[in-house]
Order: structure tokens, then C-alpha cells, then sequence
């Protein structure tokens, strides 16, 4: 209405020129037409210009980003399975002990180092961005640092060092090959980073590209008009197709499979990879839902997105996916049309992957199913390895200790060890010196025993840790207790034996010389007349015997003392901490006491009784043979007093076995020396008044106390055995002597010489040798020497005694029957043994007086030995009388001081030119001490 | 002469291309006669020359390690070859089977260092010795290649007169 009104009023004056305004305008537009054509021209042009560059810049970064990735994913593929193979084939190594094979894998482990090299070096030169060079080169250095620990690996396990080389693998090997794979997954990343990116960029470049269709499509539309339509539409297009065909190019050749499923999940690409890796042509899913065209993928999460909302998760996704046999790694990058998979076959890396982690493993099982404890430190004694069998050896907490921790945190482990300083100092003392290898022993409180071995680590020759090991060798060491205590105890009653006793001696020995106020008894025991026992019962019943008295031995001491066996009857006891004699009776009578209680063996009983001898540590001992050897004196002089009782060693004892003993030294050394002399007493015919013969008698030359005769001696040269070495002494030098005096005067020439054998001499196995050969070496006929010995010798030995006699009498020696009359006097053993002579004692012959009395010992001997055919030798004649008395006997030859008294070689040399007549009238001693020493 | 020919050719190939380290054109015999038995060890081992009695020690096992601190590891070759029967006569002075007891026996002793290691050829035992820094064992000089270090015997090359180590028989 308004327009109405306004227009009705104005039209007279107003219309005319408001409708020439839009008049002009029109006509303005109408005339300017061809202008504005070309200018919508000018624009297309502009555009398409630069749609077209803005194409070419598209298709060019998407190609460069492609070939970036495909190369990037072509790289990290071939890293991921060199680096592994340069690993696994290193592994390989250790599972063979073939050197050649050995040998091999390290080759192929450097093999693949090689290709590794090869890649990054390439890559490194392809790199653009510096990102992507710090990665590169953080790889290198890791791959670098890790091929270190290799080679070092492959050296142990070459030199065979197997459970070295693991344990550096495990500690080294695996931090270091982590980085490596570290540095792989980030490079991956900056990979997939890229492909995210170029997916963008593609996008970017056809959204790009969508506009610029438009706007060129319009443009044409409009240029279309001005007949140019036809060809700008024919060229965009053309462009558009070949760009497409590009791109799809690109996304055909990739190694990855590549799909795109639209917003409702239908598949709109699917790429040959994609084709090859599924096994689905593109025809068979082109179309279908992506739920349909890989049904595999419905139930995961990738797809799980797409069935809730109908439309895709808008988050990108990674999930592993089996098909069949193979591993595909799947990812998904969704875009507001839907989305993009890309997947790859990762098969191989897993099984790989699966190797590796099974060696790992076995490495690991390795290292726990050894026996041995396993710990491992470096340098600043940080735990870098350790095996449960440590923990359990050495009751360790498993929340204490972890790798990294440092190593004090297991010192609480000290306190189990039995000498805590001990193990302190020596820990210490290895740590101080790094190269030290070292095995030794550790013993527990509880009685474990471990041995500890330690050993530096090395790598290429450089110090880097220590190793130490520990084995359990408890069971070990009671085994071998075990045996020594075979060594030191007695098998039948199970007491120490002797050389334990003697070690248990000197160790109180040791204590009583440090500590005035300790004193302590040994106790000698020995069993009455135990040999009738055994005889009787036989040895069974004599063993039993043996292990009761043990037991009730046992019974009478106190926990400290000890019961020992010395052997056979022989027991002794230790009595600790004794202050008097009347301490250590004590015990003594408490053991007669329990000994003379009956034993009951099977059915029998058995009574018995022992001697004890008992010395004192208070006499002051140095040697425990010495104590040992003063309890056995006393026990025989309790035997000697009676049997059944004890006898405490006393001074006299004392003295006597230290003089006794001071004997023995010098005698050993005059043995050794030869400081003998012998002196001879000449033997007279009473039927020619001519010597006939010397006697042999040896005289010691002692340095300090001048020539002593044999009776300070004898005895203790019987008991050392030192007779058996004197003897043959004294028989050679009495052969020299004689051939001497045969050599000197022809008419010696019938001389002989009495030489004296022992008990002892006689049980020599070699007598009859000796006396042979110092017959022959002085070229003496057998019959000028006589041998002399004493009844003793018959009794004690009959058997061997019995050959060597017949022996010695078949080489044409003579013997003589010493001391007749004073032992057994046995006429069995004169008719037994075949003899030639008789020699009757000097107490009888002293017994004669010049009456005649007291001479018929003299004559019964003499009678018996003219029926027996022997000839008969009278010694210690000293007076004239007796000499007219066995003159009358018939007796044959005599000795004594009436003629002469044993006199040096020389004298006796002079004795015997002078000849007989000399004899009677040669002075006479009188000394009747000296003669009776002289005789001896 | 025509059928030595082409041997001669082959020879001097392998020699130019380094395959054999022989002089070239000293014919057979020469060249069999100038392969002595070189001792090998690892380029990082500081020990550059031995003695033959020091050889001998280290083959027996008697050194257990190397001035570098490295373990010995020695390696023989194969029982029945013609490098291993000559290196056992000259450095030994045994034959196969004295030098088996003897090795057992130190074993058992505990005298040796762990047994040799066995290779079936020069290449593994220069293969070995590459990888094994205190490795060290024996090949003809012919097959030594850059990978290792050879060492002095008596102060000798193998090239030089008197070098202890003979060719070995074939």
C-alpha cells in the first residue's frame, strides 16, 4: 500500500528519473557486457592457472611423501630383522660347541651387522630433517654400543667361557639391544608420524584439488557461455584423471595393504598389497561392507566403532590380527569420510621376536639351574646379575636385593658366616685388587661350608665388575671328614687312635706352656694278660672284649678328657685340667674299678684286670711322644709290681728315662761315627797253655765321659735297634783284627775270635749274609770265628732262629752257647740246636774255691757237654786255684784276669808275639768292679 | 708343456687377485716349499712374536693368558690333516695319538687350559681368530688373509731363511 501511495503522488514528478537511474544502470550493464565476460575470463584463467599448479605442487608432495614412507617402511622392516638376526645369530653360537659352526654364526651375525650398516648409511644420506638425523644417529650409536657387548660375546663363547658370555649377554647384551630396538620404534614412529601425515597431505591435496574442480568446473560453466567451455572442461579433466591415476599408482605399489571404507564401512579401496596379503581380489570386496570383505576384522576393535554409530571411531587404532598362519599388524587412521587401514605382514617378527625371547629364556633357565649361588657386581659394586640359588643359599630376602641396588645392601648376609672379620677383610681385600681371581672357603654358623669363588669380569681386557659364585660343599666337606676321620680313629672301637691322641697331646702340650696353671695327666693303660683272653676265646670274643673296655673307658672320664686306642690291648686316656696326681688316681682307681666288673660277651664272662701307668704334664714335657713314652714306663712298672694296679711316673723315673735317653742320642751319633773300640781277652788252652783265641768285646769311646763298658749301653742299644748296625761293627772289626794278627805272625795262623751276637742281630733277615761277607772280605776261613750267644736268642725266636743257626754252622762258623747255666739251662735246646761249644757262666766258675768247693755247677757242665761232644770254655778265671780246679775238670779253654783282662789291639798284639809264657806272668788287677764292667 | 699352461694361469690369477700370497711363477714345488705353517692371532693381541719353546709352552696348554689379560683359546686343526699332522711333528714331536694321551692327561691334571678348539679350515681358523681376541692357531701362509696377525717364530717371517715352521706334506 505505501508503494502504492508513494508512487501514485510521485509519479508525475519523481518516476521519471528513478526509472532512468535503473534505465541507465541496465544499459550500463548492457554495454558493458564484453567487459565483464573477459574479466570472469581473465578470473577462470587466473584460477585454473592456479589449480593447475596447485595440482602438480599436490601430486609432487604426495609422491615424495609416499616414496618417504615406502623407503621409511622398507628401512625400519629390514633394521628390525637385521638387528635381530645379528643378535639371534650371536645366540646361535652358544647352542653348539662346534667351533666351526661357532665360527659360522659370528659370521653371519657380522653378516647382518654389515646390511644393517648399509641401510642407515644410506638412509642417513636421505635425510632431510633434523629430527629425523638425531634419531638416525642415536641408532647408530646405540647399534655401535651394542655390537661392543657382541663381540665380546662372541669372543667368550669362542673361548668357551659359555657361562661368561651369557652372563654379559644378560647384563649388557640385553640393556644395550633394548636401546637399539628403542630407537627403532622411534624412528617407526617418526614414520608412521610421516604417514599420517602424507595421509593428511593426500587428503589436503584432493580436498585441494575437489575445490579447485569446482571452482574450475563453474569457471568453465561460465566460460562455456563464451564458447570456451568445451575446452577448459576437457583439459582439467584430463589432469584430474592423470592425477588420480598417480595417486593410485602410488597407493597400488606401497608394501603395505591399504583399504578406505566410506562413513557407512563400504570399502573403497582395497590395493594390491591389500589383495595379496588377504588373499581377496578387489573385485570380490569392492562394494561389500568392510565387516563382509574381511571378516576377520568385525570382531576387533577396529572396526568396533563403525557398528555402534554407523559411522568410525574417531580415534586411529592398532590391534594385531591373525589370518591364518600369518601376523598382520593393523592400523587405522580415521577421517570425517571414513577411514583408512593400513596393515603389514609381521609374521617373521613375531616368530623372531618369539626366538628370540625362547633363547632369553633358556639363557635365564641356564643361569637358575645351576647349583651354584650367582651374583654379579660392577666396579662400584652395583648388583648387575643374580640367580634365585643365590637367594636361597644365602637366605636372602627376595625384596633385598634387585638389580642396580648396591652390594651392601647384602651385608646383612655376614652375620650367618662364622668368622665375620674374617669375610669382611677378605671381601675388601678382593675388591681392593679388581684382577684377583680367588677360590676359597666360607664357613657358616649353622656348619654349612660354602665355597666362594670369585673372578674379575673383563671386557676387552678392561676390568668392568666381579663375578662371584658360591657352592654349597657341605655335603662335600662331611665327606671328606668322613675320611678323616678313618685316618684318625681306630675302626674297631671307634676311639682316636694314636696319631690322633698325639695331636690331641701336643695341643694340650701347647696350652700347658702358654698357661702355667693348666695341667693335665695321660693315663696308659694296658689289659692284663690279654693274649690269654684272645687265645682262649679266640679274636672275635678278644675284639669284643676290646670295644666293652672302650665303652666302659668312656664311662669313667669326664666330657673333656679323651679315651684313645693305641693299638692292641693298649688304650690311654687324656684327663684335662688336672692339679695333682691324686686327680688323675682318681680316675685310675675308678677305671680298675669299672674294668674288674665281669664282661659279659655272648654267653661267656669274662673277667680281667689292667695296668695303668699315669704321667703328669706338670714334669714338663716338650714332646708328646716323651709323655706317652714316660705312661707307658710307669704301666709297665705297675706291671712289673704286680698287674692290676697303677704307677704315677716319678722323678726317678724321670731321671732314669732322661739319662736313658741322653744314651740313646749319643749312642745314635757314636753309631753313626763308629766311636767304638774293641778290646780283647785272650782264651787259653788248658791242654797246650796256648792262646788259642781272643773274645771280642766292644768299648764305646764317648767324647766327654772316656771309654764305657757294654753295660751302660747294651740295653739301651737293644731297645733302639741300634745293636743290629753296632753288632756288624764290631763283627767286621774283629774279622780285620784277626786277619791282622794271621797276616802278622805265621804262627797265628790258628787263632780264632769269639764275637758276641744279640736276640736282636739274630732276627735280622741278612745275618748269615753279613757274617759271610766279612768272613770273605778279611779272607778268613769260616772256622776261625766264633759266634757267641745267649740262651735268650733260642727262646725268643726258635722258629727263624732254628735256620739261621743250621745256616751260620753249614758255612763252617762255631758256635757257642754263652752264659750256660744261668737261664733255662734247657737240655732240649742243646740237643735241638747243633752247637760246638759251651761257655760256662763266671759266677760259677767264681763260686770255685782253691779246695775244690763250690765246683760241681762247674763239673755237672762240664760232664754234660764232654757226653754232648762239646767243648766247654770257663770264663772269669781269676785265681789259680780255679784254674787247678778245671784243669782237673778237663775242662778246655779258659779266660779270665788270672791271664789277662781285655786289653787294646795293640797290647793284645804284643800279648800274642810274646807268646804263652807271657801269660802267667802278667799282672793282675784286683779291682773287682772293674772286672765285673770289663765282663759284661 | 701346454697342460701346465693353464694351471700356471690359474696360479698367477689367484696370486694377482691376492687369493694366494705365493710368489708367482716359482712352479709348484717351489710354492709348496715356501707355505710354511704361520702362526695366527687376533690384530688386537700386543704379542707380536714368540720363540719356538714359548710356541711349544702355549700349544701345551701352559700359558693361560696373554700379556692383554685375554684368555688363550688354541685352536688345531682336524685330526688327519696334513697342517695338523706337520704342526704336531714339529712343535710336539708326537704323533696323533701321544699328543691325545697328552692332552687327556693334562686335562685330568688340570694342568691345561681346556682342550684346543677344532676347525675344518684355514678360513674358520682366520674366521675364529678374527672373533676370538686371545684365540691363536696355525695356517699355510698362502691362506693368511688381512683379518689376522701373524706372528714372528725365532723372530722370523715365514718368508725369511731358517723359519722354524716347514711346509707341511700334502
Amino acid at each position: 500500500m505505501s508503494l502504492g501511495a508513494s508512487s501514485g503522488p510521485s509519479e508525475g514528478t519523481g518516476v521519471k528519473p528513478r526509472w532512468r537511474m535503473v534505465l541507465s544502470r541496465t544499459l550500463w550493464l548492457r554495454d558493458h557486457s564484453m567487459f565483464v565476460v573477459v574479466l570472469f575470463a581473465l578470473l577462470s584463467v587466473t584460477a585454473g592457472g592456479f589449480s593447475l599448479l596447485e595440482l602438480r605442487k599436490a601430486s609432487a608432495e604426495a609422491r615424495q611423501l609416499y616414496d618417504n614412507l615406502l623407503g621409511g617402511l622398507d628401512l625400519i622392516s629390514g633394521l628390525q630383522f637385521d638387528v635381530q638376526e645379528a643378535r639371534r645369530r650371536m645366540l646361535y653360537a652358544l647352542t653348539t660347541r662346534n667351533a666351526n659352526l661357532q665360527v659360522q654364526y659370528a659370521d653371519e651375525s657380522r653378516a647382518a651387522d654389515a646390511r644393517v650398516r648399509t641401510r642407515i648409511t644410506g638412509q642417513l644420506s636421505r635425510v632431510t630433517r633434523p629430527a629425523d638425523l638425531v634419531v638416525a644417529r642415536r641408532f647408530i650409536r646405540d647399534w655401535t654400543s651394542y655390537l661392543q657387548v657382541r663381540d665380546e660375546v662372541i669372543a667368550l663363547i669362542l673361548e668357551g667361557q659359555t657361562e661368561p658370555a651369557i652372563a654379559l649377554d644378560l647384563r649388557d647384551g640385553t640393556a644395550a639391544f633394548d636401546h637399539v630396538r628403542r630407537d627403532l620404534r622411534a624412528m617407526q614412529a617418526r614414520f608412521e608420524a610421516d604417514a599420517e601425515g602424507q595421509r593428511l597431505g593426500v587428503e589436503q591435496a584432493s580436498n585441494r584439488s575437489f575445490d579447485t574442480i569446482i571452482a574450475i568446473l563453474l569457471l568453465s560453466q561460465l566460460l562455456a557461455v563464451f564458447g570456451l567451455r568445451k575446452v577448459w572442461r576437457g583439459e582439467a579433466l584430463e589432469r584430474e584423471r592423470r592425477s588420480q591415476a598417480r595417486l593410485l599408482e602410488v597407493v597400488e605399489s606401497i608394501d603395505e595393504g591399504m583399504l578406505v571404507f566410506d562413513r557407512a564401512g563400504r570399502v573403497l579401496l582395497w590395493n594390491a598389497a591389500a589383495q595379496r596379503l588377504t588373499g581377496r581380489s578387489r573385485s570380490q570386496v569392492l562394494g561389500l561392507t568392510v565387516h563382509r570383505a574381511w571378516p576377520e576384522l568385525a570382531h576387533t576393535a577396529l572396526l568396533a566403532g563403525l557398528e555402534n554409530t554407523g559411522g568410525p571411531a574417531m580415534s586411529p587404532a592398532r590391534e594385531t590380527v591373525r589370518l591364518g598362519e600369518r601376523v598382520l599388524d593393523v592400523k587405522r587412521f580415521p577421517f570425517d569420510e571414513g577411514a583408512s587401514i593400513f596393515f603389514r605382514d609381521v609374521t617373521d617378527l613375531e616368530r623372531r621376536t618369539d626366538d628370540l625371547e625362547r633363547t632369553a629364556s633358556l639363557l635365564a633357565a641356564t643361569l637358575e639351574s645351576t647349583a651354584d649361588g650367582i651374583l654379579a657386581v660392577d666396579l662400584d659394586r652395583r648388583i648387575t646379575l643374580f640367580n634365585q640359588r643365590l637367594l636361597e643359599l644365602w637366605r636372602i630376602p627376595s625384596e633385598r636385593i634387585a638389580v642396580g641396588l648396591h652390594e651392601r645392601v647384602l651385608h646383612f648376609v655376614r652375620e650367618q658366616v662364622l668368622d665375620d672379620a674374617e669375610y669382611v677383610a677378605k671381601v675388601r681385600m678382593l675388591y681392593a685388587s679388581p684382577d684377583l681371581e680367588s677360590l676359597d672357603d666360607i664357613e657358616f654358623k649353622d656348619g654349612r661350608i660354602f665355597e666362594r669363588f670369585s673372578v674379575p669380569q673383563y671386557i676387552n681386557g678392561k676390568t668392568v665388575g666381579r663375578v662371584w659364585s658360591f657352592r654349597d660343599a657341605t655335603l662335600r666337606r662331611a665327606a671328606e671328614q668322613k675320611l678323616v676321620h678313618g685316618a684318625f680313629h681306630d675302626a674297631l672301637t671307634m676311639l682316636p687312635n694314636r696319631s690322633r691322641f698325639t695331636e690331641l697331646l701336643s695341643r694340650s702340650l701347647r696350652r700347658a706352656s702358654l698357661d702355667t696353671r693348666y695341667a693335665f695327666a695321660t693315663l696308659f693303660l694296658d689289659i692284663d694278660r690279654f693274649k690269654i683272653v684272645n687265645d682262649s676265646l679266640g679274636h672275635a670274643m678278644g675284639d669284643q672284649l676290646l670295644v666293652a673296655v672302650a665303652r666302659r673307658l668312656e664311662l669313667c672320664v669326664r666330657p673333656g678328657d679323651t679315651v684313645a686306642r693305641l693299638g692292641g690291648d693298649e688304650f690311654t686316656v687324656l684327663i684335662d685340667n688336672v692339679q695333682t696326681a691324686d686327680d688323675a688316681i682318681v680316675v685310675a682307681n675308678r677305671i680298675m674299678r669299672e674294668l674288674e666288673r665281669p664282661f659279659e660277651l655272648g654267653t661267656q664272662h669274662v673277667v680281667i684286670s689292667a695296668s695303668l701307668g699315669i704321667a703328669l704334664s706338670s714334669t714338663g714335657y716338650g714332646r708328646p711322644e716323651d709323655l706317652l713314652r714316660d705312661a707307658d714306663l710307669a704301666m709297665y712298672r705297675a706291671k712289673a709290681n704286680g698287674k692290676s694296679r697303677y704307677e704315677v711316673f716319678d722323678q726317678a723315673m724321670h731321671a732314669k728315662a732322661v739319662t736313658r735317653l741322653r744314651v740313646e742320642t749319643d749312642l745314635r751319633r757314636a753309631v753313626d761315627r763308629s766311636d767304638f773300640k774293641l778290646h780283647y781277652q785272650p782264651i787259653v788252652s788248658l791242654r797246650t797253655e796256648r792262646i788259642v783265641g781272643v773274645e771280642a768285646l766292644v768299648r764305646w769311646a764317648h767324647p766327654a765321659r772316656g771309654l764305657i763298658a757294654p753295660y751302660d749301653f747294651l740295653e739301651v742299644a737293644e731297645e733302639t735297634g741300634l745293636i743290629t748296625p753296632l753288632g756288624y761293627w764290631v763283627l767286621n772289626q774283629a774279622c780285620r783284627q784277626l786277619a791282622r794278627w794271621r797276616r802278622t805272625d805265621p804262627s797265628l795262623n790258628d787263632l780264632s775270635v769269639s764275637v758276641n751276637l744279640s736276640a736282636r742281630q739274630f732276627v735280622q733277615p741278612d745275618l748269615v749274609g753279613e757274617v759271610t761277607r766279612a768272613l770273605q772280605a778279611h779272607h778268613l776261613p769260616p772256622g776261625s770265628l766264633r759266634l757267641e750267644f745267649t740262651e735268650s736268642v733260642l727262646i725268643a725266636h726258635e722258629g727263624p732262629v732254628h735256620g739261621t743257626l743250621a745256616a751260620l754252622r753249614a758255612l763252617g762258623v762255631q758256635l757257642d752257647l754263652d752264659d750256660f747255666g744261668t737261664g733255662y739251662s734247657s737240655l732240649s735246646h742243646l740237643h735241638r740246636f747243633e752247637m760246638d761249644g759251651l761257655k760256662i757262666d763266671r759266677s760259677f766258675v767264681q763260686n770255685i774255691r782253691d779246695d775244690g768247693e763250690g765246683s760241681a755247677i762247674a763239673r755237672t757242665i762240664v760232664s754234660l757237654a764232654r757226653n754232648l761232644e762239646l767243648s766247654v770254655i770257663a770264663e772269669g778265671v781269676e785265681t789259680l786255684g780255679q784254674l787247678m780246679v778245671l784243669k782237673e775238670l778237663q775242662c778246655d779253654l779258659v779266660q779270665g784276669y788270672l791271664f789277662a783282662r781285655p786289653l787294646p789291639a795293640d797290647a793284645m798284639t804284643r800279648m800274642l808275639i810274646e807268646g804263652v809264657d807271657a801269660v802267667w806272668s802278667h799282672s793282675r788287677p784286683t779291682d773287682a768292679a772293674a772286672r765285673e764292667a770289663d765282663y759284661l | 708343456m701346454r697342460f701346465l699352461a693353464l694351471p700356471l694361469v690359474v696360479l698367477a690369477m689367484s696370486g694377482a687377485l691376492g687369493i694366494v700370497d705365493a710368489p708367482v711363477g716359482r712352479g709348484f714345488g717351489a710354492r709348496e716349499a715356501s707355505d710354511p705353517l704361520v702362526i695366527v692371532v687376533n690384530r688386537a693381541n700386543t704379542t707380536d712374536a714368540v720363540s719356538t719353546a714359548e710356541l711349544r709352552r702355549l700349544f701345551r696348554g701352559q700359558r693361560s693368558h696373554w700379556a692383554n689379560g685375554r684368555r688363550v683359546t688354541l685352536l688345531m686343526r682336524d685330526v688327519g690333516t696334513p697342517e695338523r699332522g706337520s704342526f704336531l711333528e714339529i712343535l710336539y714331536g708326537m704323533d696323533e695319538e701321544e699328543y691325545r694321551r697328552e692332552i687327556l692327561q693334562a686335562i685330568f691334571a688340570g694342568q691345561a687350559n681346556g682342550a684346543p678348539r677344532t676347525l675344518s679350515s684355514a678360513n674358520g681358523v682366520l674366521r675364529f681368530v678374527f672373533n676370538a681376541p686371545g684365540a691363536v692357531g696355525y695356517v699355510r701362509a698362502s691362506e693368511v688373509d688381512g683379518t689376522v696377525k701373524v706372528l714372528r717364530v725365532d723372530g722370523k717371517l715365514p718368508t725369511d731363511e731358517g723359519y722354524p715352521l716347514a711346509a707341511p706334506s700334502r
